[in-house]
């Protein structure tokens, strides 16, 4: 069963989408049996439950059960690596 | 999928000489309107998303803006490259406190909710590249700075 992964932006029009899109590329290409979703940012405790991180655009004091990615970092490429590295640690972790 | 004919020579603008992001909308959003671009819900629509919810991100080595509203304020799609006189604050995604000074909007008509997510990785693969970016504010007339963005590579990683 593929790990689940959620990522949210505010709107839900396009930024959450673009991310999913190209997370899951990366995953793909790595050969990770991991799934990214986009979420509506409203419902996010709902979904925090089954997923392995949340990739999260709006940045929130709030803090999560599981790791929080920095999802701007997939747009702008800036600290990509850094966060991609730490999306992997999360999925490993809620596997193991 | 939408393509390079989206990037409208006739919503492409520079040296605009606004102090605020809404005067970009209103400006634009008049032009957009005019032209058929959008229907009258756009002005309304997009000056309320992005003050809830700010498209301004921090590529480098200049943030720029991606204001982009509903699919419903849309008539015909498009991409309109705008540049700015100065800077003007514009919301950080991240952090709709924080604000970064921006002075290159490319502002984003889609109607069919799927075209945003291949155009987005476009564009922003192309914000990375310095060699793409450089000529955009280097670029002295709207038809230099209009050439330079359309010679933006249409793929992304």
């Amino acid at each position: 069963m593929a790990v689940k992964v959620i990522v949210a932006c505010g709107s839900g029009v396009a930024t959450s989408q673009t991310i999913a899109s190209k997370v899951n590329r990366m995953l793909a290409a790595d050969k990770i049996d991991a799934k990214v979703e986009a979420v509506d940012l409203k419902s996010i405790d709902r979904y925090v439950k089954d997923a392995a991180a949340y990739i999260a655009i709006v940045r929130e004091k709030k803090t999560y059960d599981i790791p929080v990615i920095d999802g701007i970092a997939f747009l702008t490429g800036v600290g990509q690596k850094q966060a991609y590295e730490k999306l992997l640690a999360a999925i490993k972790a809620h596997q193991g | 999928m939408l393509g390079k004919d989206a990037i409208k020579r006739e919503l492409a603008a520079v040296d605009l000489g606004v102090d605020s992001y809404e005067q970009v909308f209103d400006e634009m959003g008049r032009r957009f309107l005019e032209l058929g671009y959008v229907n009258e819900t756009y002005l309304p629509t997009i000056k309320q998303r992005e003050a809830e919810y700010p498209t301004a991100l921090p590529v480098e080595p200049y943030p720029i803006a991606i204001p982009h509203t509903k699919a419903s304020a849309i008539i015909e799609p498009f991409i309109a490259p705008v540049r700015l006189k100065g800077t003007v604050p514009w919301g950080d995604m991240s952090d709709p406190e924080h604000t970064f000074d921006v002075k290159l909007v490319v502002m984003l008509g889609f109607k069919d909710p799927q075209d945003h997510i291949e155009l987005l990785q476009i564009l922003m693969h192309n914000f990375q590249r310095p060699a793409w970016v450089e000529p955009l504010f280097a670029a002295s007339s709207v038809d230099e700075f209009y050439d330079a963005f359309l010679s933006l590579e249409w793929t992304h990683d």
